[in-house]
């Protein structure tokens, strides 16, 4: 009984804070708003201390969520991309790849688990034929032409395009020194893989600080939906 | 030293409640940041690229791919609406699609409000491919044919059929394409859209993905990006200042108000209707209009002046709309407008509907004289939660330069 007492005591704060909200302020009278006003403040329960709302919440989320992506993956994809040309409009082609899909479930029978090899082999074969040169040309080499210092980049008078660079050039250089040729034992590249080191922690730190903006923003929207559009504090 | 000890053991729930305090008090106080939020190079190279999409009146479109879903709504959704506003202001086609399923729901969301708003039909301005599986496929497809890849639009209705996508075949004929991701969905579309293809590209992201797409940025890859809830209210303003101007509304009493459109130079807080006149050199009692024949609007007094023009109107009509106070319209065709018809009627519309909010909430006090800057709640989301985010941060800072010191000095007594 104990351990429902925090409970007790949370809800019942919550009912009277809901209470003086409908009385005193312009409350959102939609019932689902309302929903997701109350399982926001649930979720933000567990601020608090782990505890039976917020696992309602957590357990409704989830299920809401798979069941929401079922539902339109079923109706989006399964049943206008091939069932439905398949017996209403008669395209007998699509039994091909749907019966190619339908080998991923062959895993579940051990005899002819084997057949799974096959959807995925073609799926492996033709991302990695589109994929390999795209992503060698979007990745590696367009960025190691964008690190390149060339002369253009010092104008008289404004020098630092090329300064950038420069920095930029010591920072891809030392840090792959870093991760590619430190060893444990001091070598005549230990120095070099401790300004990579630098550079690392300021890709950490910058990386870090925009992590804790990112969140404190999805707070600012859920408390904007909570004054606003529950109840009715802050303007629309 | 027993306060330093004592700080690094606070307990992490009243570190929660500042923060909360932080966040809470600024968005109830509508806080105003002691500047404007400045543009920075990144997102302003968007809004240059959109301003140019169409060079030489050659019709192009612009792609937005709404690739996130709710749980990053709060970042993402306030860059998607500035730029859809942007793309309305300026007439350009606009297709919406999604990469992940739940995209199609929040595009079509925005796209609806955001066309009302701004007096745009479905089909003729703008359309909303949807959905399809496959996300690579899909970017690619679209670079040969995109009425391959989306035979219909979202509602079965064939592409062939709609107004909008007249002329545009693929990448060719689209000026923009514009990734709103909480993921990694951008790669995508640098690899399989701007690699093959050369169709420019952007992207606008939540504040961790920044660092990852910063080389992207360098390589030229993505012409501009959008970091964060802060970069959604950059672009809100950097579209304000070009096409929307400064609406203010004095509410005098329980049935007049002033309603004033004014040129960003103006400085709202301010508002006075006398030095408002000797701005615009009018004759104060040419303002003044008795409206309506049983007397109950009094005093109400409309001075306007769009962007990009000098000119403004001096015999506005304004006009009952119904039989309670706090709906009444300004009657956009009534107006001397030289440029964008269409983007004053949308202005309009904002300030129809921001009186019927305000007098709403007044109702109860009518007495309240307060001027209230409608810049912060029409269009302005991003810029609205700045302040929470700005006084969040620093308390955050605070606390880590506070748990640092006292690491330390809790180490050094060890």
């Amino acid at each position: 009984m104990k351990k429902w007492i925090p409970t007790i005591i949370f809800l019942a704060v919550a009912v009277v804070l809901i209470v003086l909200a409908i009385v005193f302020l312009p409350v959102s009278k939609s019932l689902w708003v309302w929903i997701a006003a109350l399982l926001t403040l649930a979720i933000f329960s567990i601020l608090y201390r782990d505890n039976p709302i917020y696992r309602v919440a957590e357990h409704l989320f989830v299920g809401l969520a798979l069941g929401y992506g079922l539902a339109l993956t079923w109706w989006l994809a399964l049943w206008q991309i091939a069932l439905q040309p398949l017996f209403e409009e008669g395209r007998l082609i699509l039994i091909i790849p749907i019966a190619i899909g339908l080998l991923y479930f062959t895993r579940l029978i051990p005899k002819v688990s084997w057949l799974i090899r096959i959807p995925i082999s073609i799926a492996l074969g033709f991302f990695s034929g589109i994929g390999i040169p795209l992503i060698f040309q979007a990745t590696i080499f367009e960025h190691i032409k964008a690190s390149l210092v060339l002369p253009e980049m010092f104008q008289p008078g404004n020098p630092w395009p090329g300064i950038w660079a420069i920095i930029l050039l010591i920072g891809i250089l030392t840090t792959l020194v870093y991760f590619f040729f430190s060893r444990k034992e001091k070598s005549v590249l230990s120095p070099v893989s401790k300004v990579g080191i630098v550079f690392i922690m300021l890709g950490f730190g910058a990386t870090f600080g925009l992590t804790v903006m990112s969140r404190v923003s999805l707070l600012i929207g859920r408390v904007q939906f909570l004054l606003r559009d529950w109840l009715g504090i802050i303007v629309q | 030293m027993k306060f330093w000890e004592k700080l690094g053991k606070i307990d992490r729930r009243i570190i929660y409640m500042v923060l909360a305090v932080a966040v809470i008090v600024p968005l109830i106080l509508t806080v105003k940041l002691p500047s404007k939020v400045r543009a920075m190079p990144r997102t302003k190279s968007i809004f240059d690229h959109i301003e140019n999409v169409d060079p030489n009146g050659e019709r192009k479109a612009i792609l937005l791919s709404v690739d996130f879903d709710p749980q990053t709504e709060p970042e993402l959704k306030p860059q998607l609406e500035a730029v859809i506003r942007h793309a309305f202001a300026r007439n350009i086609p606009l297709m919406v699609m999604a990469l992940p399923i739940q995209g199609t729901d929040i595009g079509l969301e925005v796209l609806t409000r955001l066309a009302e708003e701004h007096n745009k039909e479905y089909g003729i301005d703008y359309v909303l491919l949807g959905w399809k599986p496959s996300p690579v496929a899909v970017i690619l497809g679209m670079g040969n044919f995109i009425d391959q890849v989306f035979p219909t639009d979202y509602f079965g209705t064939p592409l062939s059929e709609l107004p909008v996508m007249k002329g545009i075949r693929n990448y060719d004929n689209v000026g923009l394409v514009m990734d709103f991701t909480g993921s990694s969905f951008y790669m995508a579309w640098v690899v399989y859209a701007h690699t093959p293809y050369d169709v420019p590209v952007a992207t606008g992201v939540t504040s961790v993905s920044v660092a990852d797409i910063y080389p992207y940025l360098g390589s030229k890859q993505f012409i501009g990006m959008l970091a964060g809830m802060k970069a959604g209210a950059e672009y809100e303003r950097l579209a304000k200042d070009r096409y929307y101007p400064n609406v203010v509304v004095k509410y005098l009493g329980k049935d007049s108000y002033n309603v004033t459109i004014e040129k960003q130079s103006y400085d709202a807080d301010s508002n006075d209707i006398a030095s408002l006149a000797r701005r615009f050199d009018l004759n104060l009692d040419e303002l003044y209009n008795t409206l309506d024949s049983q007397g109950k609007f009094e005093k109400t007094l409309v001075l306007l002046e769009f962007p990009d023009t000098t000119t403004y109107s001096r015999d506005l009509i304004v006009r009952l709309k119904g039989k309670r106070a706090y709906t009444i319209t300004l009657d956009g065709q009534k107006l001397t407008v030289n440029k964008d018809k269409m983007l004053a009627i949308a202005n309009l519309y904002d300030v129809s509907k921001l009186k019927v909010n305000k007098l709403l909430k007044r109702e109860d006090n009518p007495q309240d004289p307060k001027t209230t800057d409608v810049e912060r709640s029409i269009f302005l989301r991003g810029t609205q939660a700045m302040p929470a985010l700005s006084a969040s941060l620093l308390v955050i800072i605070l606390f880590v330069i506070l748990g640092n010191i006292s690491y330390f000095a809790t180490r050094r007594k060890k």
